[in-house]
């Protein structure tokens, strides 16, 4: 008996070893097998996409040269009838500033002062309002009520769709910060359609005049929006010292976009960015202001303002003048100055960073 | 993201190449001690005695970040699930599963439990690989991201990490645009629910 169940018991187990054998083998087997016939598949298919790659990208390219050509005109047109507009001094940015109690009273007269939106949207035009919804805090976020205000002029000045998007820090969910701030039901309940770009596509952008970035990947309601409005918070930044509408355009790259600019010198990216991906019309919350500690849990301060301008460099050196003036710093156009974002951006034309060629029109609502 | 056939066959692959192995080296089957568990989990021991390998909470973390050990953390460890940065934050606090946690409620046997309080472990800094550190400022991306206002300090445009602070959700990891990250969520101080 003893013996035979030894013997048993050497077999059993010659026998488990051997199934496990046969079984790791089989495992092994089954990972091995469909394995050519995944790889020629993905070969074809990575064949298929290069192809497609190649072709959509000398198409790209053809439509960027056009695109170009097409800005220039336009740019130079605008310029002519700029200068035979009453609402500009010639050679001079125009810059909003006004103080008073109601948001929506607030935009309606920044953006009148400056012209208002009407020669901007051409009728049936895709309007794409780009806030600051980078976080889930509603202080470190643009005023829900400032941005319907701003679909609400849209679409009265003939939009035929408004898209309010942006992708924030990543780490950060959009969608949640959407809802969590108020944003996205703001903008819904105004009749925007509200875009997580996080779930859009990108083309890669070239960047002609980039000093440290020559193209990067922006999502594709940004690049095929027909009028840009950059709707920013104000607020100091722990970084970039202040992040108005020039930082808040990063929100219009992906992720790899935001990492790139980073590691080639966010200072500079930002400009350069700028200078590809720039907002027709630049509408800064200053109803709260952000200061010291931003731009998650700094301290906030009331300055019931909101400040517009068609040029954004112009915009975000009179927005961080109010900010560094609300921080009582002694000299807070030259700290405003100072800040190297915006120095860079001027410095590749994005706009003008020089007081005596900014025309400030304030007034009280 | 579902278990599907390439992860369950990736899996029985090791499963069965790491009974083979077990055999020969015994240290092979010692669990790794330095896992950062998905939130809510119970003390290590118990958590390897309760938990199925059922990869559920995977199943349902919306932001991807719970993935399963291979075998490279301890034989024992294999197919439990750990909390990977790279992948996604955990947004269990300040985020889309604040209150709701679906990977504790999906946990089918009590390996995951709700707690008070959550720390998964704290983060990590490598200053010689932090873009802030060596140019002396120019990003600043895992303060932005930061929920917890203590976590990380900014002194001089560059960060500091407390780690009692620091409750490991792994944002910062997630965000940081540094190549390779400068940043990484270590098991240190990790709560545990009993």
């Amino acid at each position: 008996m003893r013996r035979l169940s030894r013997r048993d018991f050497l077999v059993l187990s010659g026998g488990a070893a051997a199934a496990a054998a046969v079984g790791a083998a089989a495992g092994l087997g089954l990972l091995k097998t469909p394995a050519p016939l995944t790889e020629t598949k993905t070969m074809t298919e990575a064949l298929t996409s290069t192809l497609t790659e190649t072709l959509t990208s000398t198409a790209s390219k053809t439509e960027v040269l056009t695109s170009t050509l097409t800005e220039t005109v336009t740019s130079m047109a605008s310029k002519t009838e700029a200068s035979s507009s009453s609402y500009v001094e010639p050679g001079k940015s125009l810059v909003s500033v006004v103080t008073g109690r109601d948001p929506a009273e607030l935009v309606d007269r920044a953006v009148g002062m400056i012209g208002g939106l009407d020669m901007m949207v051409d009728p049936g035009a895709r309007v794409v309002v780009k806030p600051n919804a980078g976080f889930s805090q509603a202080d470190a976020t643009t005023d829900p009520r400032v941005l319907a205000e701003v679909v609400k002029l849209a679409f009265e000045a003939g939009a035929s769709e408004v898209v309010v998007a942006d992708s924030s820090v990543r780490g950060s969910d959009t969608s949640f910060n959407f809802q969590k701030t108020g944003i996205g039901r703001a903008a819904e309940e105004a009749g925007a359609v509200l875009r997580d770009l996080r779930r859009d596509t990108a083309s890669s952008v070239s960047i002609p005049m980039g000093r440290v970035l020559d193209r990067i990947d922006v999502w594709n309601t940004i690049v095929e929006a027909d009028v840009l409005i950059c709707v920013p918070k104000l607020k100091r930044h722990v970084d970039a010292e202040v992040t108005i509408s020039l930082k808040n355009m990063i929100g219009a790259v992906t992720d790899e976009g935001k990492g790139l600019m980073h590691r080639r010198g966010i200072s500079q990216a930002i400009a350069d960015l700028n200078t590809v991906v720039k907002p027709d019309l630049v509408i800064v919350d200053a109803l709260k202001a952000m200061t010291r500690g931003g731009p998650t849990a700094g301290q906030m301060v009331s300055l019931e303002t909101v400040i517009a301008s068609h040029d954004p460099v112009a915009a975000d050196l009179i927005a961080a003048e109010r900010l560094f003036k609300a921080e009582q710093d002694p000299n807070p156009l030259q700290a405003a100055n100072a800040v190297p974002h915006i120095q860079d951006a001027a410095a590749l034309g994005v706009g003008t960073n020089d007081p005596d060629r900014i025309s400030r029109l304030e007034a009280e609502a | 993201m579902k278990i599907d056939r390439r992860t369950f066959l990736r899996l029985l692959a090791q499963f069965s190449a790491a009974g083979v192995l077990a055999g020969f080296i015994p240290a092979y089957v010692k669990p790794s001690k330095t896992i950062v568990r998905p939130p809510g989990a119970v003390e290590e021991d118990l958590f390897l005695a309760r938990c199925l390998r059922c990869g559920r909470c995977m199943e349902v973390c919306p932001t991807g970040t719970i993935t399963l050990v291979g075998v490279d953390m301890g034989l024992l460890a294999l197919g439990t699930p750990r909390v990977d940065a790279l992948r996604g934050p955990c947004e269990s606090f300040a985020g889309r599963c604040e209150g709701l946690l679906p990977c504790v409620r999906s946990c089918p046997s009590g390996a995951l439990q709700w707690g008070r309080r959550i720390k998964l472990g704290s983060a990590e800094i490598d200053r010689s690989l932090c873009i802030a550190w060596r140019r002396n400022g120019g990003c600043l991306v895992c303060k932005e991201v930061c929920p917890v206002p203590e976590a990380i300090q900014v002194q001089e445009k560059k960060p500091h990490f407390n780690p009692d602070a620091c409750l490991g959700c792994g944002r910062c990891v997630y965000a940081c645009p540094a190549e390779p990250k400068a940043l990484k969520v270590a098991s240190t101080g990790a709560l545990r629910t009993s």
